[in-house]
């Protein structure tokens, strides 16, 4: 009875986004769905970069021939999709969709794919969104458990975080107001935004918040919980680990947006050369500073806390 | 003050219940730079934020942390004259532009004096715990090879905001020495 209680209960679900490409983010999370299978835990990958699927190249396995294609045109079961990572504990589903345009999946496609993604039988499972903040793209990054965000120490990446947070949040709100029968609200005093006087995030919030107590509650719901798990990749030197905690306080002094900054990930530049060859990083170099790092953002995710100012 | 207020500035600070004051100090030192530089964290949102915004969380800042310095102010007091055998280190920056000297533990005292914690300087710069305390205690001998400690004896100093060259020049004079000393009985 034990066992099958556990067997039935719902995975959590990371995904990883952050708006710019080249991040990191595959790089990321297939890394740490390695140290969560290492640590026995069953671990089930999505690559949902619909565009561009390449997930399979960070574990040196070849592109498998069945995707969400699958689930779509042939109605295959999605647990009968994920293929053999080549990491014990670990299976990979691949999102490519060949016939079919990222635009062209239709909503409630979208939350059949949804529905089956919380009834796989793992205990986590992490899902890679390719780069950019389509409103698909925001909505299965809204489906997350933990939220997570790569980013690199270059203002562009920086910019595109706060534009992908700030998007993804009134998406957030606009997914539940739309039970409120309030969809068109958020669109709407954008598009008047001159009229209202909204020149930025915080006052377009502001300005919501006043349009009567039951959108003053929602928003304040939604802002409470909303939070985004912060991780700061390739960074070259000691001083640039900072720059995680002050992305983070921007977000919250400016956006109001909670955030947690669970690690960094140093520059190493056998990283790349690994991924050429189609090699784990992970498994080739586990005594590595950078595997470290990886170890110990992933606990802090586990955990969901904040890295440590202490060693 | 009140628990409210306790709460609020730690929250503005940015800090979980309980932080020390070496964490409260860094964390200040940390936000008010953030807020009245311009970074690549804050450069993408300039024109976003106005500039009475940022005075706001700046005075905010600053509030929070005068605050909490008062709670800290009592058992600072008492510090005060449990250090008054020592020689007076009243105005730290005046003193460190004054000192000549850097022995291990003229810098231990700055340290100290500053609140922070060793663990503090070995997250920041990457030194291991172990060699900065053998810095502290000039422990030449367990320390590495001349090029690493030189490293690692600047990054220490510029952790304390010291004139990296004036200490790096001085404490390795004695190292130089001990080096000779200890290649002649070799």
């Amino acid at each position: 009875m034990i066992m099958k209680a556990i067997n039935e209960r719902n995975p959590e679900i990371w995904t990883i986004g952050g708006g710019k490409g080249g991040t990191g983010k595959s790089f990321v999370l297939s890394s740490m769905g390695i140290c969560l299978a290492l640590q026995g835990k069953r671990v089930i990958l999505i690559d949902a970069d619909l565009g561009g699927a390449n997930l399979h190249t960070f574990l040196g396995i070849n592109k498998p021939r069945i995707s969400l294609t699958d689930f779509f045109e042939k109605k295959v079961l999605l647990p009968d999709l994920v293929v053999d990572s080549g990491i014990k504990n670990m299976g990979l589903l691949i999102g490519a969709i060949h016939s079919l345009s990222p635009d062209g999946i239709k909503y409630t496609q979208k939350l059949k794919l949804f529905r089956h993604i919380k009834k796989l039988n793992a205990d986590y499972v992490l899902i890679d969104l390719g780069a950019g903040a389509h409103f698909n793209t925001m909505d299965t990054f809204l489906l997350a458990d933990k939220m997570i965000v790569v980013i690199i120490p270059e203002i562009i990446a920086i910019e595109n975080l706060y534009f992908f947070l700030k998007n993804a949040f009134f998406r957030h709100v606009i997914n539940s107001l739309g039970g409120h029968g309030l969809r068109d609200v958020v669109q709407n005093a954008w598009k008047n935004r001159e009229e209202h006087d909204i020149k930025n995030f915080s006052q377009l919030i502001d300005y919501l918040k006043g349009l009567s107590k039951t959108m003053e509650n929602i928003i304040n719901t939604k802002l409470s919980d909303f939070r985004a798990y912060i991780i700061l990749n390739r960074i070259n030197t000691s001083q640039e680990i900072m720059i995680g905690n002050s992305v983070k306080s921007i977000c919250k002094k400016y956006f109001g947006l909670n955030s947690s900054y669970v690690g960094y990930i140093e520059f190493d530049a056998v990283i790349s050369r690994c991924i050429n060859k189609r090699q784990s990083y992970m498994q080739a170099y586990p005594a590595s500073r950078c595997a470290k790092e990886i170890e110990r953002l992933t606990e802090n995710l586990l955990e969901g806390r904040d890295i440590s100012t202490k060693i | 003050m009140s628990r409210e207020d306790y709460s609020k500035y730690l929250e503005t600070l940015e800090l979980p219940l309980g932080a020390s004051l070496s964490e409260i100090r860094k964390a200040y030192q940390h936000l008010k730079a953030l807020y009245s530089r311009e970074s690549i964290v804050t450069l993408p949102i300039e024109d976003e934020i106005s500039a009475e915004v940022k005075r706001q969380i700046l005075r905010q800042i600053e509030e929070a942390y005068q605050g909490l310095l008062v709670s800290f102010k009592k058992e600072e007091d008492t510090l005060e004259n449990e250090m008054s055998s020592r020689p007076a280190m009243k105005n730290y920056e005046q003193t460190s532009v004054e000192l000549t000297t850097f022995t291990g533990q003229a810098l231990r005292k700055i340290r100290e004096r500053l609140n922070i914690d060793l663990q503090d300087i070995a997250l920041s710069t990457r030194v291991q715990t172990q060699y900065l305390k053998d810095i502290e205690l000039e422990n030449f001998e367990a320390l590495p090879p001349e090029a690493y400690t030189r490293g690692f004896v600047i990054s220490y100093a510029e952790y304390l905001s010291l004139d990296s060259k004036k200490v790096v020049d001085d404490y390795m004079s004695r190292y130089s020495a001990w080096k000779d000393e200890h290649e002649k009985k070799m």
